[in-house]
């Protein structure tokens, strides 16, 4: 039986060590916003934040991550100046990369309350959208930094 | 996963075995070089290429492209003995549907075909074959309980199927004024139709009109054309892939007209707009474009624009792209400025969407992607060898709407054709390197260049 923290709270899942805390979130504990995108970390779609740190869970274990607290999309309030700032902007369309996107963005901003669009590139690059949402992306980090959307 | 890892599997590698990108090459060039079906003829091309004094010829190449959804190929199917329920993200759901019946033995109204939100189709979902429900619904039958069956990204990748490899070899002529004269195509790849039941309606006379469509019916004023057309036959599974036959008939119809505008010494925005003269839709949005980019205006030191205009789906595209190449021939795209005439708009932010994802789309293609094989396998399976664009890259998109009172056109496609010929043409104009083939990779910037 391994012990999580996720989400605010104590969860206890009966995986191996060595399974992918991806599939531990969707399967076994019903978070389905982590998506499963490539598999390797080449996408960025199961993005969650380990203590306060962007990862990709499908190349994390549940071991790694024992003792740790996981966030996940489910557990961004829907008030926070990013999701707000996602509405606004509309910046999703089909919708897959998008709690991978917020992921990314509320740990940069976390980081950084407000990122140049260089910081953007840095913290960003690595979460793919085939959609190309990447220009309202950007603009709506900067939205959510409190710059109201204009360019650094 | 674990499991799988176990499977020792024996493959049978059928007709495809040897399959490769090189000896595919080979035989289009080889075909380009005799005649095929004749998909448009207007006067007689070839007889006055015959006495032209100068012709101008080149060869354009594009690869097989994966669709590379952000979610990969998955379906849920609960199959009983008298009913049976389906669950995936579908462009295709009659299509789906009856392929499941098929299989699992049931009629169709025994199915309930729930249709998920999707994470990106783009034709893949959309698949006559119907291979992801299949699989599924074969699984299912085997397994006898609720399955849902997901594929791995490099699956996804590996197994097609795939917008077609393209060469085309095109021959033209000038007149007294620089304009062209005469114009000879000859387009080689696979039809994506033949062998579905979409057949009968959109293979005419052999021709596959989603093969020829934005080339066979240019806009441009040329009064010696003709356009053939060679169908290739071979074992790589091919679909539609966003904007079709026009996702290469684009990147083929706006190079080559680019080259003839520099051999006739003329702006290629000017060009364009002479011989666009009966066109007043592809002339709006061509000169919209080329005005809210600053066509002609000075740019900073390093700083070249290529345009490219294009119509599909009813509506009418120009793009100016604003690109830089770097000491170590990186090619940058800085900015890209959009104009769309897609007929009575109802909502101009989705327009402006469409337009952002579809120029980010054709980016990819025009940059990054491409499916080779070899020994009759795809080499490419994850996102580190067949990468799209990322936010880095990404360039600042500004959309212009062309208002109008037209029956409205599409928004989805129409925006991924022009940008790989803008690319194209504003890399040629930056430095004098003319490539001709997809992806625009810096080996192939440093070749055009070295060639001069």
């Amino acid at each position: 039986m391994i012990v999580l923290h996720v989400n605010g709270k104590e969860r206890r899942v009966d995986v191996t060590p060595d399974t992918p805390l991806l599939w531990v979130l969707r399967e076994k504990l019903g978070l389905t916003g982590s998506k499963f995108g490539c598999g390797e970390g080449l996408c960025g779609a199961c993005t969650v934040h380990v203590d306060g740190v962007a990862q990709r869970s499908c190349v994390t274990t549940v071991g790694e991550v024992r003792g740790k607290k996981v966030v996940t999309i489910e557990g961004i309030p829907e008030s926070h100046p990013v999701k707000k700032a996602w509405l606004a902007q509309d910046v999703s369309q089909c919708g897959y990369c998008q709690p991978g996107q917020i992921m990314g963005a509320v740990a940069l901003l976390k980081k950084k309350p407000r990122p140049t669009d260089a910081d953007i590139d840095t913290a960003m690059s690595g979460n793919l959208c085939r959609c190309g949402t990447y220009g309202r992306i950007r603009r709506a980090i900067h939205a959510a930094a409190g710059k109201g959307g204009k360019k650094s | 996963m674990k499991g799988r890892d176990q499977l020792q599997v024996v493959w049978e590698e059928g007709e495809g075995a040897k399959v490769s990108t090189s000896s595919m090459a080979k035989e289009y060039a080889r075909l380009a070089a005799t005649p095929g079906l004749v998909a448009r003829k207007d006067e007689d091309a070839p007889a006055v290429l015959a006495r032209a004094s100068r012709v101008l010829e080149a060869e354009y190449d594009v690869p097989y492209l994966a669709h590379a959804t952000m979610e990969p190929l998955n379906c849920f199917v609960d199959l009983k003995g008298d009913s049976c329920l389906i669950r995936t993200g579908s462009q295709f759901q009659t299509v789906d549907r009856a392929a499941a019946a098929r299989v699992a033995g049931l009629k169709p109204e025994q199915i309930t075909f729930e249709t998920t939100f999707l994470g990106g189709g783009f034709g893949r979902r959309a698949c006559p074959a119907s291979d992801f429900v299949i699989d599924a619904v074969q699984v299912a039958k085997a397994v006898k309980a609720p399955v849902k069956v997901i594929r791995t990204r490099d699956d996804d990748m590996r197994a097609g199927f795939y917008r077609p490899m393209f060469h085309d070899r095109i021959r033209a002529c000038l007149d007294g004024n620089g304009y062209p004269l005469a114009w000879h195509q000859r387009i080689v790849g696979q039809s994506i139709i033949a062998g579905t039941p979409f057949e009968s309606a959109m293979v005419k006379n052999g021709i596959d009109e989603t093969s020829v469509e934005g080339a066979a019916d240019t806009p441009y004023a040329i009064p010696n054309l003709l356009v053939e057309l060679h169908t290739t036959r071979n074992s790589v599974p091919v679909l539609w892939w966003r904007s079709v036959g026009h996702s290469h008939t684009a990147f083929v119809m706006e190079s080559f007209l680019d080259e003839l505008a520099h051999a006739a010494g003329k702006d290629p925005f000017q060009y364009r707009r002479d011989l666009l003269t009966k066109h007043p839709r592809h002339l709006k949005a061509l000169e919209t474009a080329a005005e809210k980019a600053g066509w002609g205006k000075p740019l900073p030191a390093g700083r070249g624009m290529g345009i490219a205009v294009h119509e599909s789906f009813g509506s009418f595209i120009a793009q100016v792209a604003e690109v830089s190449l770097g000491a170590k021939g990186e090619l940058r795209i800085h900015r890209v400025v959009c104009a769309i005439d897609c007929g009575r708009i109802v909502n101009p932010d989705t327009i402006m969407a469409q337009m952002e994802s579809g120029i980010t789309f054709g980016l990819s293609a025009a940059l990054y992607g491409a499916i080779t094989l070899k020994d009759g396998r795809v080499q490419q399976g994850n996102f580190h060898d067949y990468p799209i664009v990322r936010m880095a890259a990404m360039p600042e998109v500004e959309v212009h709407i062309v208002p109008s009172d037209e029956p409205p056109g599409g928004v989805g496609e129409p925006g991924v054709p022009p940008i790989a010929p803008a690319v194209a043409n504003a890399l040629f104009a930056v430095s004098g390197a003319r490539v001709r083939s997809l992806p625009i990779t810096p080996e192939k910037i440093a070749a055009a260049l070295k060639k001069g």
